[in-house]
Formats: C-alpha cells, sequence, structure tokens
C-alpha cells in the first residue's frame, strides 16, 4: 500500500515547572491509502499531541507531516479532525452541526445542509436532524459528530478516543457500525485510543507509543480478516500490544520483542 | 397552561398579602399618614395623581432605555475589543472593576454638574451603573466555548471571524442574557437616582418633590412603580433570552 500521510521525526516540547519537556521524541509512522492506523500508549503519553499536530493544530519543534508528499506541517484543514469531546453545540441543531465544517468552508446553507441531510440519513440519523444535541443518546452524539468530521471531505480522518465517552456496550455497538463505514467509504485515518481491543478491532495496523518522551515503540499489523466481531479481538495482537504496555507477561521469545528501551511502567516478566 | 400560570403567581401573591397585610396593621398604630399611610391610602393617592404619575414614569422610562440601550451597545464593543486584542483584558479589566467601586452617590451630581440638567447626564449615570455587568459577562461567555472548541473550529480551517460567528459568539449568549437581566433592574434605579439629583422630570424628580411636600404616600407610589417598571423590563428581557436562546433552556425544548 503507498504511503499516502506520513509523520518525520515528530519532536514536541511542552513548558513544564522546570523548562521545556518533551512529550514526542520523534515519532515516525506511515498511513497508506484507505487504511485505518489505531494509535494506543500509556495514559498521558503524547497521543492526543501527535493527533494536534497532524491536525496542524501544533507546530512541531523538529520534523514533518506530509500528506501526499505535500509539506502540510502546522497548517490546518487537510484534516478532518474529531476531537475527544463531541463538541455538538447546544445552539446548532443535529443538522446545522454536522454541517459545520462545510459553512467553514464556505459552502451555501442549502447546500451544506442537503449535503449534511444525506449524511445524517447514512449514519442513521436523519430522525434526528432538527433536534439539539442534547437530545441525543451518547452513541447517537458521537455518530453525529463522526457525521460532521467526514462530512469535510479531507483525504485523513483523525479520531481522537472517539469512543472513550461511551459505556462498554454501547461502544461495542460503535465500534461495529464505524468498522463498516469506514469499510464501505475506505476513509484514510489515525484513530487514537486506549482501549488495546479497540485498536484491534478497528485497525489495519496498531502503532504503540512509548512513555515520555513518546516514540512509536511498537508496530503490530492485523491480519484479522472483516469484518471483525467487536469485543473479541484477535486476541494474539492484543497480548502483544499489552506485553509492549507492560500490563501483561510477555510470552514471546527475546528475539521477537520489538526493541524498546522506553517502555513504560515495569514489564512483568514469568520467573 | 393557564393552571401552570396561577400555580406560580400563588406563591408571589401569598408573600405580597402578608406584606400588605403587615404594612397595613403598621400604618393603623402609627395613625399618622405622613409618615406612614396606608397601602389603600397609597392606591387612592396613586390613582388620583395618575395622569402626573404616568407622564413621570414615561420620562423614567425613556431614560432607562436610552441609558440602557448605549450601556449594551458600550458592552458588546468593549467586550469585542477585549476578546481580539490579546492583553487589552488584562489592562482593561482592572480599570472597570476600579470603576464600579466609585458611589454613583457621589459622581451623579458631578455628572449633572457636568453636563446640566439635559437627557445626556441622566443616560450617562444608567449607563455606568449597567454596563460593568454586561462587559463582565460578555467577555466571560465569548470565552465559555472553551479551547476544545477552538481547536475544532481551527482544524477546519475557521478564520477568527468565523470562529466569533459560529461559535463563541452563540456561546456568549447565555451568559449576556444573565447579565442584562441583572444590569436592566440596575437601570432603573440608575435613572431614577440621576433624576433625584437633578432633572425636570421622572419618577427620582416627583419622589424627591413629594418627600419635600411630606406626600410620603405619593413617595411610596412613585416607588411601587419603579418597582413595577424594573420588574416589567425584567420579565421582558427574560421573554427576549426565550425568544433568542432557546436551546440555553433545554426544558423549553424538549420534544417528547
Amino acid at each position: 500500500m503507498r504511503d499516502f500521510f506520513e509523520v518525520r521525526d515528530v519532536h514536541v516540547m511542552r513548558s513544564g515547572a522546570h523548562g521545556p519537556l518533551p512529550v514526542l521524541g520523534g515519532v515516525d509512522l506511515r498511513v497508506g491509502r484507505g487504511e485505518l492506523v489505531c494509535v494506543v500508549g500509556p495514559s498521558g503519553c503524547g497521543k492526543s499531541t501527535l493527533l494536534g499536530v497532524v491536525a496542524g493544530l501544533l507546530r512541531p519543534a523538529r520534523g514533518r507531516v506530509l500528506l501526499a508528499g505535500r509539506d502540510v506541517t502546522g497548517t490546518p484543514a487537510h484534516t478532518a479532525y474529531m476531537p475527544q469531546q463531541d463538541l455538538l453545540f447546544a445552539w446548532h441543531t443535529v443538522l446545522d452541526g454536522v454541517a459545520l465544517g462545510l459553512r467553514v468552508q464556505r459552502v451555501g446553507r442549502r447546500e451544506a445542509r442537503a449535503r449534511a441531510r444525506d449524511v445524517l440519513a447514512e449514519f442513521g440519523l436523519e430522525a434526528f436532524a432538527d433536534a439539539r444535541p442534547d437530545e441525543l443518546s451518547g452513541g447517537m452524539r458521537q455518530r453525529a459528530a463522526l457525521a460532521r468530521t467526514v462530512l469535510q471531505g479531507r483525504d485523513v480522518v483523525l479520531l481522537d478516543e472517539p469512543f472513550g465517552a461511551l459505556d462498554a456496550l454501547t461502544r461495542l455497538d460503535a465500534q461495529r457500525w464505524l468498522a463498516a463505514t469506514w469499510r464501505a467509504h475506505r476513509w484514510t485515518g489515525l484513530l487514537v485510543t486506549h482501549d488495546v481491543g479497540e485498536a484491534v478491532t478497528l485497525g489495519d495496523r496498531v502503532l504503540r507509543l512509548s512513555g515520555r518522551p513518546a516514540v512509536v515503540a511498537q508496530e503490530v499489523a492485523v491480519d484479522e480478516p472483516r469484518p471483525r466481531t467487536p469485543g473479541v479481538p484477535d486476541e494474539r495482537v492484543v497480548r502483544t500490544v499489552l506485553a509492549g504496555l507492560g500490563v501483561v507477561p510477555d510470552e514471546r521469545a527475546p528475539d521477537e520483542r520489538e526493541p524498546d528501551e522506553r517502555a513504560p511502567g515495569l514489564p512483568v516478566r514469568l520467573p | 397552561m393557564t393552571r401552570r400560570a396561577a400555580e406560580r403567581a400563588l406563591p408571589v401573591t401569598v408573600v405580597l398579602v402578608v406584606l400588605g397585610a403587615g404594612w397595613h396593621l403598621a400604618a393603623l398604630t402609627v395613625a399618622n399618614p405622613r409618615l406612614l399611610p396606608t397601602p389603600s391610602r397609597v392606591v387612592e393617592q396613586a390613582w388620583a395623581q395618575r395622569d402626573v404619575l404616568a407622564e413621570h414614569t414615561a420620562a423614567t422610562l425613556g431614560v432607562t432605555a436610552a441609558g440602557f440601550a448605549v450601556s449594551v451597545v458600550v458592552a458588546w464593543a468593549l467586550a469585542l475589543l477585549v476578546d481580539l486584542v490579546p492583553g487589552l483584558g488584562r489592562g482593561v479589566v482592572p480599570v472597570l472593576v476600579a470603576s464600579q467601586t466609585i458611589p454613583v452617590v457621589a459622581l451623579a451630581p458631578l455628572v449633572v454638574l457636568w453636563f446640566g440638567f439635559g437627557l445626556l447626564p441622566k443616560v450617562l449615570v444608567v449607563t455606568l451603573v449597567t454596563f460593568f455587568p454586561l462587559v463582565v459577562g460578555l467577555v466571560e461567555g465569548l470565552r465559555a466555548a472553551g479551547p476544545g472548541a477552538t481547536a475544532l473550529l481551527t482544524s477546519m480551517g475557521a478564520s477568527r471571524w468565523q470562529q466569533l460567528r459560529w461559535v463563541r459568539l452563540p456561546g456568549a449568549l447565555p451568559r449576556f442574557f444573565t447579565a442584562l437581566r441583572i444590569a436592566v433592574t440596575y437601570a432603573v434605579v440608575g435613572a431614577v437616582f440621576a433624576e433625584y439629583v437633578g432633572a425636570v422630570r421622572g419618577l427620582g424628580t416627583y419622589m424627591n418633590m413629594q418627600r419635600a411636600a411630606f406626600r410620603t404616600d405619593l413617595v411610596l407610589a412613585a416607588v411601587a412603580l419603579c418597582a413595577l417598571v424594573s420588574v416589567v423590563l425584567y420579565g421582558l428581557t427574560w421573554a427576549l433570552e426565550r425568544a433568542v436562546v432557546p436551546w440555553a433552556h433545554p426544558r423549553a425544548v424538549a420534544r417528547a
């Protein structure tokens, strides 16, 4: 698969109490067209920061973001970004909220609404077009937020913990739905999550970030054919990633392990 | 709906009746209408003076409306300026806070001294006492959408103006209307006080004249009219809020 977008050696510093703190310490990743790459990592490792860099919201201290060979480092509006909170604004109806990205792109109200209506219909929310966000359930709000994201028509979709706020069962349902929709559209994207099972269910590949300063510590391809069953992800892949995170014993032989000098926490090893 | 309105009106009616009864008893005990007239006497005399009272009330309403309108315009301009120019807020807001510690009692006579007995000094006093809650409400309201909203809109490629139009301005409206309701009650007090200090017409002037003539009943009638005007204006801003930002009151738009 040809690389479609690429993050090259991205370093990000944050100002701390005792001078600048490195958050990202040289992240490299590549995403092919139509691929969904999931990024997992210990909490606070800089997953969201990485998405902020890709979305052009943050300019990295070093490194570049390339989209189809073009340098787009630090410039927004090349990607469609879905933040952790759904940010459906109370003053918009669901329809107008979904159309927001198009309105920002100066698409006329009538056309933006028509296109938003089409996406809502596809996402099973057409009955709620004129509802206010607080009349939607958590799962529906996430779908509406995703509808707003993909309607922007950008080449890359960035999802930051899209289902983090949902309860366990709703989350599985949302994953099943996202996987099917994603397959139908062949979007290209990067999804950040703290849920390894979710990453393995949804992703073509799973990248694990190390603790701060974060680098890509591990990359695992998920070969399991689709459609996959949410809630019962490929156990081998989950184990591998969890072992890398240091939360389950590593059962692999030492030569199978990824070189990761900055693994967070204390790796639990069988005696 | 009418039944609910009646249920809502009941508590306030009870409170008013109890207060009125207490007043009546006190007035009967005092037995000196110049000191404390009974409520019925106040109503009676107010009715007899209704034309004069109406004229003064209209004058006060005019001052209140003009001053409040200026205040709203100034508050929006200042809040948008503070919002658009980084660092300006840190310079301007402390001065605004300090301006609020100046007692109107001290300032109003000076304003009349400087600007005469026309409309201008009264409008200025009303503006001075009302624009502070409006500016604070607006400045905070414009930030209410939060950094997440800013990040989202920036990622969409929105300009500053677009962010203001789509997110920050609508997000500021609930706080603006809360501030508006607070400020409008100050506005009437401000207008009456400015008139009290020096004016030809208005409820403030009227109170001053009647006090000098020991017509306590008519002073109290004017006080009651001030209260009535405040309550009506408060009700109007409340209705305006419901009309402009129905989404800020989810129960009002909730559907089956």
